[in-house]
């Protein structure tokens, strides 16, 4: 009960502040005031700015695949009803997994962490069969010897470089460009007059987004997420990014792509992200993605990944040991009987169990 | 100094689903799904941090030892935003958890499933993730 | 573990209040936002030695020598206003023992996250982002991120590095609270990433997880804010105690938060016995 008017609280609207005593004052208008709304017959909110309000926290998590498979090649759309059990499979298909780390985590089923069903068969809806455009030449080669590069080191993790984990204590890249995340795909939106905030929950990744007219950095400073730069069209937000990291690679490209992302908010639970991205030495053409955003409760938890790092120490720990002969080989590999879920496996008799009735007595 | 590039190109492939077996760390660089384990035991700490949470359970042998098991979870984020915090756990309860141990032996376990000792899984009955749940069937 | 209650920070707080600072202006009235409230967006820095040490000290060398005058202790008069710090007996002894291995036990050479009031004197930029539900305070440092819940009176749902921060206006005075403080790495953590307890600077001065924190952030100037925080940790101190500063407003053109993801430059400090070859 306690925990129902907890998720009441957080959905409330926008809390005005009252000030005691009257001042006047001037405040200086940044930029021309967006006009009225473009998007259908929805009246977006505004800000005290005048501006659409985007602020909340929203989640852009689904089970809608990435790239249209190829099965569907000339099905952009599935019905309504096609739709719902699609998204049905999905949940069910995701719970009593065989590892974790996914969204039943502790309990929570996908829906509780705020999927929806969505027509599209695919999140890629150009160029028009769904999938990545084909690598260039040079990128292939580039890809290619990166792939052999990183073969030839072998499977175990020789540094933390080679831990994603870890890598993703320093920048989450899923943050910008937005790439799907099995659970805490979620964004926590604030503005005020002349800032956009957008901090995605995994790493707590704030994009911080100037409205100003303000023109982008110097060349030389390129950053992970990316120099952002936002305007509005209508009502629509539209954020240009470059001088990305060369340390970052996107689907082949090593940080010379250019983002552009299209943000609408097409109702009061929705907005409609659409991002293109070009890079003209990596892909033979640019591309398009369109990422419904659903309104879901805060609050947001920071994410400290960095501080309590315990499998970043496993990994390196557990790869010298099996250098060095003191620890079985990853089963990676023998899989045998492991399609069986943690369920199934108690119930063959394949877990051992301890503490309680029906403990193991020999260790 | 270049930081060797993460294999997003591959990575993204991976979670075409939006479901992965392995959406951080390497898993089965710590732990082992050729160990299965089911532990029981009275919960002795809580760790409920972002974004791995941890539970600690006291687990008695049949000679009477107890022994410390750390349990590995996911994030709590997702469970707080249901309205389920660092004190919907009580200490002292007994649990059921299910999943699988370290490779390197070690009294830690990745947690797949959660049980109550009446057999209620964990953390659900929550009625406004429910009322969500539903709301949520209507396609967008 | 014990808790400080707000009650007892709160006669802190109004002593301090009626307390004269020094360079305060009397007279300012804050420019307002669209929808009525003071003004604090902007960037925002501390120019003092606080995150040195937060009371009086003189210049002192540094922890390591090869650094030289670079990274040596600059002298500071100190921001603490009813010092010296009241610790308890007990805890001095271990901010002595801290003190002493900085090195290991400081949160900030790991690059992890530098906690309240710790991230507002940095010598990093702090920008505010402020909308009427939420305030935004965000620091260059290893893009430490406060999310100040305006209007909330809510309780942490779990502790965090940053603290769970409540804020309201008290006329032209931006008050926020924060409890729900880690204080400290997680039990399975291994040693090389571990801390025992939270600095409040490079001196040794720390924090538990029974810390809670009532700061005072006001406009005194077109370009300056003034900043009190009260501090209060009764596994630490026998009583509340409260730090002083203005803090400033960076002017540089198209100023904006530099990207100081500090994490990648000290993993192979925090990792390196269990790596096969070093970072080049």
């Amino acid at each position: 009960m306690n925990a129902f008017l907890f998720a009441g609280r957080q959905a409330a609207g926008v809390i005005v502040a009252t000030t005691s005593v009257v001042l006047t004052s001037v405040i200086g208008i940044a930029q021309d005031r967006p006009s009225p709304a473009t998007n259908g017959s929805y009246k977006v909110p505004r800000t005290p700015d005048g501006q659409p309000d985007f602020q909340g926290y929203w989640t852009n998590l689904t089970y809608t695949p990435f790239e249209r498979p190829r099965a569907l090649a000339n099905k952009p759309f599935y019905t309504e009803q096609e739709a719902i059990e699609a998204f049905k499979k999905a949940v069910s298909d995701s719970t009593d997994q065989i590892v974790h780390y996914v969204n039943s985590d502790f309990g929570a089923t996908p829906v509780q962490t705020g999927a929806r069903p969505n027509r599209r068969t695919s999140l890629l809806i150009d160029p028009p069969d769904g999938r990545v455009p084909p690598l260039t030449p040079a990128a292939e080669k580039r890809e290619a010897t990166r792939l052999a590069a990183q073969k030839a080191r072998g499977p175990l993790a020789q540094t933390w470089k080679d831990d994603r984990g870890t890598v993703w204590c320093v920048f989450h890249d899923r943050a910008v460009p937005s790439i799907v995340a099995p659970y805490g795909s979620n964004y926590h939106i604030v503005q005020s007059r002349d800032w956009i905030v957008m901090t995605y929950e995994w790493n707590t990744e704030h994009r911080i987004i100037p409205l100003d007219g303000r023109p982008h950095g110097p060349a030389a400073v390129r950053t992970y997420a990316g120099d952002a730069r936002g305007h509005w069209e209508g009502d629509t937000l539209v954020v240009e990014t470059t001088n990305f990291s060369p340390n970052r690679n996107f689907f082949g490209s090593e940080g010379t792509f250019t983002l552009v992302e299209r943000f609408t908010r097409t109702a009061d639970d929705t907005i409609v992200h659409t991002y293109t991205v070009e890079d003209a030495s990596t892909w033979t053409r640019p591309w398009t993605v369109e990422l419904p955003m659903h309104r879901i409760n805060g609050p947001m938890l920071e994410y400290a990944c960095n501080e309590n790092n315990q499998d970043g120490f496993a990994t390196l720990k557990n790869a010298r040991a099996q250098e060095a002969g003191t620890l079985a080989p990853m089963d990676a590999i023998k899989r045998g009987d492991a399609k069986a879920t943690i369920t199934e496996r108690e119930e063959q008799g394949a877990a051992k169990v301890l503490g309680g009735e029906g403990q193991d007595e020999k260790k | 100094m270049q930081v060797r590039t993460v294999a997003v190109f591959i990575g993204a492939i991976m979670i075409l689903s939006g479901i992965s077996a392995r959406a951080h760390h390497s898993w089965n660089t710590v732990f082992s799904e050729d160990k299965p384990l089911v532990l029981r035991g009275t919960l002795s700490k809580v760790e409920l941090v972002n974004p791995h949470g941890w539970i600690w359970i006291d687990v008695k042998a049949p000679d009477g030892t107890v022994t410390k098991w750390g349990i590995e979870g996911g994030p709590p984020n997702g469970l707080i935003r249901n309205g389920i915090t660092k004190d919907t756990l009580k200490l002292g309860e007994e649990l059921v958890v299910r999943g699988y141990g370290a490779r390197d032996g070690s009294n830690l376990l990745a947690g797949v499933k959660y049980e109550r000792a009446d057999g209620k899984e964990f953390w659900l009955g929550n009625e406004g993730a429910e009322a969500t749940a539903k709301a949520r069937g209507d396609v967008k | 573990m014990r808790t400080a209650t707000f009650a007892s920070i709160a006669a802190a707080v109004l002593f301090v209040a009626l307390s004269p600072r020094v360079g305060e202006s009397q007279t300012y009235t804050s420019l307002r936002t669209a929808s009525g409230q003071p003004d604090v967006n902007g960037f925002w820095q501390a120019l003092n030695t606080a995150h040195w040490n937060l009371e009086a000290h003189m210049a002192s060398p540094g922890p390591v020598l090869q650094l030289g005058a670079a990274h040596a202790v600059p002298p500071g008069q100190g921001v603490v206003v009813d010092g010296p710090i009241p610790y308890r007996p007990d805890a001095l002894a271990k901010k002595k023992e801290y003190a002493a291995n900085a090195l290991r036990e400081d949160a900030e050479i790991k690059c992890y996250l530098p906690g309240v009031p710790r991230m507002m004197y940095m010598p990093y930029p702090v920008q505010i982002v402020q909308s009427d539900s939420t305030i935004l305070m965000m620091s260059e440092f290893a893009s430490a991120h406060r999310t100040i819940h305006m209007g909330s009176k809510d309780s942490p749902p779990a502790d965090t590095w940053m603290g769970w921060s409540n804020g309201r206006w008290e006329g032209d005075a931006l008050v926020i609270e924060t409890r729900g403080f880690m204080g400290g790495t997680i039990s399975a953590l291994d040693r090389e990433g571990a801390i025992q307890v939270r600095f409040l600077d490079r001196a040794g001065n720390y924090h538990t997880d029974g810390l809670r924190v009532v700061e005072r952030l006001r406009r005194i100037g077109p370009d300056h804010l003034s900043y009190q925080a009260t501090i209060e940790d009764p596994n630490v101190y026998t009583r509340p105690w409260t730090i002083s500063m203005p803090l400033y407003r960076r002017l540089d053109a198209n100023m904006q938060l530099g990207e100081f993801k500090c994490e990648e430059f000290v993993s192979d400090l925090v990792y390196g016995k269990y790596q096969r070859t070093p970072d080049k």
